[in-house]
């Protein structure tokens, strides 16, 4: 059920900007024990306001990746809080951690993670009627990502760039105010890859959309307002530029 | 915002659909294994019912009878006072010698009323016409008879009064609700029908024909009331019967029915193993068909869909593959029921046949189906639904760390590199690996169970008839003892190996009130006509093997129904004989025919007071069985001559259903193993496609994968033979077991060619299914299946 006093189920619109949506303190992410342990995040304490454009950087197994998995629902703190837009997602049933995913965060994933067997548009149309999305919100999400003439084309007849865009189509006609993109451009050339960077920095700079890219490609963090370094799990530099 | 939200349940359709199409052979082949499955059921139940209802007709249609007392007149004047009576009438029904055709035998007599059918037990006139005033002295003769001695309406048999023979002609050929299985009695449902039939006289002829003590009663009970028919057995006894029994005990129907018991009772419990087996297979698919959509599954989960969408969407998977083989089959295997029933009652000349369509068993059929897809889908959905995305999105890696296997340890150091790879898979994907392994299993166990049950059927009969009973001929005089002269004859035909003084008789043993129907045979001490090793003997005494002192050798089920021990005495009656007489028990036996006791002739001559008039004769070779009874059949003094091979024959027909139900089952399981080596084999090969457009995009060359693929397959398919036969031989014993009839005792074993034809039928299966997959990986589109691997 909705309503105006719960955060998490409530329509995303309602968050404003320049507000803090994002706060984790403390938090660590452990794999394994004992001797095959692995600390992926170690007692991060971390603030993202609405509208940011941050890029996490670091190198392989630095735990940018286990972050941004946590900050979206889809893998939990073994210790910490992480609260969006004041709500702590440790506290949550998973019933509502996927309300919760299905209103505030929409991802863009390295290997685009599109259904093979839809076409775009239907692609974008499901995910879209999570949040009572329509047709025509799914057909003008692919054309602002230049699809709009590929709507019934398999993911497979799609170059890697075209399928990555019709990710962020996915993740726009959703509406969702955080976009947690994971590598967007790690599996494109470079011009496509420029052209996915592009589309995302417009989503954020006209839709106020706040962006939270991974990536080890220090050349994406010039178009980032917010640099967030991160090593062993750890948060070793946090630059706003 | 949008008015109109997308369905994401429409959708998520569009993707099951093309889902299904994309892996559409395999989608075929579980839709197969299901529509084997329910067809088999729907056939079998729907075959099941029709031929209990065409009984029902039959007997309804024919008015017949519910009791059969022998007893004159004053007993059938008790009877008709009885409460629950619905109709009486009084009858001739007795043997009789006659001549039909070249045959002459010792046959049943029974009186009809002339002109006008009887109340009870009516006729079924097939060809020809009723008794008419017009000619007292015709006869009808029973439509299994006519056919075995070849007589038509018009011809003339021989009837036999009082020594003197004289001709009567058949006016018509009928079926009567009391012979739709020849049996002269129940304790001989097994006869030689070239040795018995019936003729149907006016009563007048065939009480001046029939010997005294034919005086039969038949009787309706209101609303075919079995529990009253039983009642009234009981008190026909109290009233004097000699002989009286229910439509339960009644020859003709234990024998059918206890076909039909059979039969149903497979009617269930294979139908079951083969849905079983098909839910298994839809789950094994199910599970493969998700796991390569773990990324998929991740990403919906990551987006918000929550567990209950992903659990109806792949519930749904399973539920459409059923439904696809479902539907067809409850379609076809109704249309199959019916041709099957038609066969089967003109086969055995059931005189309505009743084939009805039944939407109860379609409903069962269909909710079955569902409830199988469901549960076949639900734990690959369960599985899919908990998934973790971020687990889910992280690519597919081995599945085991990498290190050299037991298999790999095995070849030898020069084995080439694909053979290494091959074996060395089977580890590195272990869930791929079992995965085959339980589809070449599961194909095992169908076959190799539904083997088990046809060769236990049939070995009943060969162990009877080619271990057991060794009689050839048994050869009837018209003078006992048998004339020296008539034993030297026979002894010197050419291909007799030995003559035995040979007796038979139905008797009934009775303990107090509990009484056991067999048929009594007699045989000479150490006889060369039967085999009784396996048994129960009196060795005090030094019994057995066989009846070679005085005393009875009794059936283990009359032993259980009678509750004797060795040493007890039993009251032993001859109903054919007039007699009875006390006999002790020497030995119990366990035969794969039941019913039968043993005398040695000696013995027979002192408990009846008779002596033998009959010989039975081994013969060195069965193949001149024919030639050597047509001369023995000519021989001056013979009465009639008993063919064993006849009598064999006959035994095998009475499961009919059931074996013709075991041969529907071994096709139906050797059909639904194919599909499944065929899908075991054709998934595991998709399955690599991005892992072999990856190889060949580096230049690996096709035949090192196909060998690679093809060995790894092999050896699982080779590691599953053997589970797969064990399970297959024990799930088999497991239901023979639950299939038991009074007449037989099954031993469950499966024929060494039965092993070897089911394992060679999987390997076959196995290979040729390598081909369509291997083809599409030659087929392979790199570029497109590159860019796929990304998706």
């Amino acid at each position: 059920m909705t309503t105006q006093n719960d955060p998490i189920t409530a329509p995303a619109q309602t968050l404003e900007a320049s507000q803090t949506i994002v706060s984790l303190r403390g938090v660590s992410r452990v794999y394994g024990e004992g001797e095959t342990e692995v600390r992926a995040l170690d007692k991060i304490d971390l603030d993202l306001g609405t509208g940011e454009f941050i890029v996490l950087l670091g190198p392989s197994g630095s735990g940018k990746t286990t972050l941004l998995n946590v900050i979206g629902g889809i893998d939990s703190a073994t210790s910490g809080t992480v609260s969006i837009d004041q709500q702590d997602l440790a506290g949550l049933k998973p019933r509502q951690l996927t309300e919760f995913r299905r209103n505030h965060v929409a991802f863009i994933f390295q290997f685009y993670n599109l259904v093979p067997t839809l076409t775009a548009l239907e692609n974008v149309e499901l995910i879209a009627g999570l949040t009572g999305g329509g047709k025509t919100e799914s057909i003008e999400a692919l054309a602002a990502v230049g699809l709009g003439e590929h709507l019934d084309r398999f993911p497979s007849a799609l170059s890697g760039g075209q399928q990555q865009r019709v990710a962020i189509a996915r993740a726009l006609a959703k509406n969702s105010p955080l976009f947690l993109c994971d590598e967007p451009t790690g599996a494109l050339d470079q011009e496509s890859g420029t052209q996915v960077l592009d589309l995302l920095q417009q989503l954020n700079r006209d839709q106020k959309r706040t962006l939270i890219i991974v990536t080890h490609d220090e050349s994406i963090a010039s178009r980032a307002s917010r640099v967030i370094r991160m090593l062993d799990g750890r948060i070793v530099s946090d630059t706003h530029q | 915002m949008s008015a109109s939200p997308v369905p994401t349940g429409a959708i998520l359709r569009s993707k099951l659909r093309r889902d299904l199409r994309t892996r559409r052979r395999q989608v075929i082949a579980v839709a197969a294994t299901v529509f084997i499955g329910v067809g088999l059921f729907v056939i079998a139940w729907d075959m099941y019912n029709n031929l209990q209802s065409s009984y029902d007709l039959t007997y309804d249609r024919t008015n017949f009878a519910d009791v059969w007392i022998t007893g004159d007149d004053d007993l059938a004047s008790k009877v008709a006072a009885l409460a629950g009576v619905d109709q009486i009438e009084t009858r001739t029904s007795g043997n009789v010698p006659m001549r039909l055709g070249d045959g002459s035998i010792q046959g049943r007599i029974q009186g009809i009323p002339i002109d006008t059918q009887p109340d009870i037990n009516q006729l079924v006139i097939d060809h020809g016409t009723y008794l008419n005033q017009s000619d007292p002295t015709s006869v009808l003769i029973e439509s299994h008879t006519a056919a075995n001695f070849e007589l038509s309406v018009g011809d003339t048999i021989e009837l036999n009064r009082d020594g003197e023979w004289f001709e009567a002609s058949i006016v018509g050929i009928v079926t009567s609700p009391e012979w739709l299985w020849i049996a002269p009695s129940s304790q001989e449902l097994l006869t030689d029908p070239n040795e018995f039939g019936i003729v149907f006289a006016a009563e007048d002829l065939a009480a001046s024909l029939a010997s005294p003590g034919s005086h039969q009663i038949v009787v309706q009970t209101t609303n075919n009331d079995p529990d009253l028919a039983a009642s009234m057995v009981d008190a026909a006894y109290r009233d004097g019967a000699t002989e009286a029994f229910d439509r339960a005990h009644h020859p003709s129907d234990q024998a059918l029915q206890n076909d039909v018991k059979g039969f149903k009772q497979m009617a269930i419990l294979f139908p079951l193993l083969f849905l079983s087996v098909a839910a298994l297979a839809t789950s094994v698919l199910l599970g493969r068909l998700i796991h390569l959509q773990r990324g998929e599954i991740g990403m919906l989960r990551a987006f918000g869909f929550d567990e209950g969408q992903i659990l109806r969407h792949f519930v749904s998977y399973g539920l459409v593959t059923t439904l696809m083989g479902a539907i067809p089959a409850i379609i076809l295997g109704s249309y199959g029921a019916g041709v099957a029933t038609k066969a089967y009652t003109s086969f055995l000349s059931i005189p309505f046949s009743s084939q009805s369509l039944s939407p109860t068993t379609w409903l069962i059929a269909l909710i079955f189906s569902l409830v199988l897809g469901a549960v076949a889908g639900y734990l690959p959905a369960r599985a899919a639904a908990s998934i973790e995305p971020a687990a889910a999105m992280r690519p597919i890696g081995p599945e085991t760390e990498g290190r050299r296997t037991f298999l790999e340890r095995l070849l030898p150091s020069s084995a080439p590199t694909w053979a290494i790879v091959a074996v060395r898979n089977i580890r590195r994907q272990p869930r791929r690996a079992a995965s085959t392994m339980i589809g070449v299993v599961l194909a095992l166990i169908m076959m190799v169970s539904a083997f088990v049950m046809n060769d236990s059927i049939n070995s009943v009969f060969d162990r009877q008839y080619a271990i057991v009973d060794q009689r050839d001929l048994v050869v009837t005089s018209d003078q006992a003892p048998i004339p020296g002269d008539v034993l030297d004859t026979l002894m010197a035909l050419d291909g007799v190996a030995g003559v035995e003084p040979y007796e038979e008789t139905p008797i009934l043993l009775r303990v107090g009130q509990d009484v056991a129907p067999q048929q009594l045979q007699a045989f000479v001490p150490g006889t060369q006509a039967h085999d009784f090793v396996p048994g129960l003997w009196d060795s005090a005494s030094k019994a057995g093997p066989g009846p070679n002192i005085a005393g009875i050798v009794v059936g283990l089920a009359a032993r259980d129904s009678l509750n004797l021990e060795i040493g007890d005495t039993v009251q032993v009656e001859f109903p054919a004989l007039a007699t009875a007489n006390e006999v002790r028990v020497i030995g119990f036996i366990d035969e794969p025919i039941r019913g039968f006791s043993y005398l040695n002739i000696d013995d027979w001559e002192t408990v009846t007071g008779i002596q033998p008039s009959r010989v039975v004769l081994t013969l060195d070779s069965a193949d001149d069985h024919r030639i050597i009874r047509n001369q023995v059949a000519d021989l001056s003094g013979v009465l009639a001559v008993q063919d064993q091979i006849a009598v064999a024959r006959q035994a095998s027909t009475l499961l009919a259903a059931t074996k013709f139900f075991v041969a529907m089952m071994l096709a139906f399981a050797m059909f639904m193993a194919v599909a499944l080596i065929f899908n075991a084999m054709t998934v595991s090969i998709a399955e690599r496609e991005s892992e072999v457009a990856t190889l060949q995009a580096n230049g690996v060359d096709r035949g090192w994968i196909r060998k690679t693929i093809t060995l790894e397959n092999l050896v699982i398919v080779l590691a599953g033979v053997i589970p797969g036969l064990l399970l297959g031989r024990v799930l088999g014993g497991l239901f023979l077991n639950q299939f038991s009839t009074p007449q037989f005792k099954f031993e469950a074993g499966i024929d060494p060619w039965s092993v070897i034809a089911s394992a060679a039928l999987v390997g076959v299966a196995a290979v040729l299914a390598q081909f369509p997959g291997l083809r599409s990986l030659d087929k392979l589109d790199l570029a497109a299946k590159v860019r796929e691997r990304n998706v």
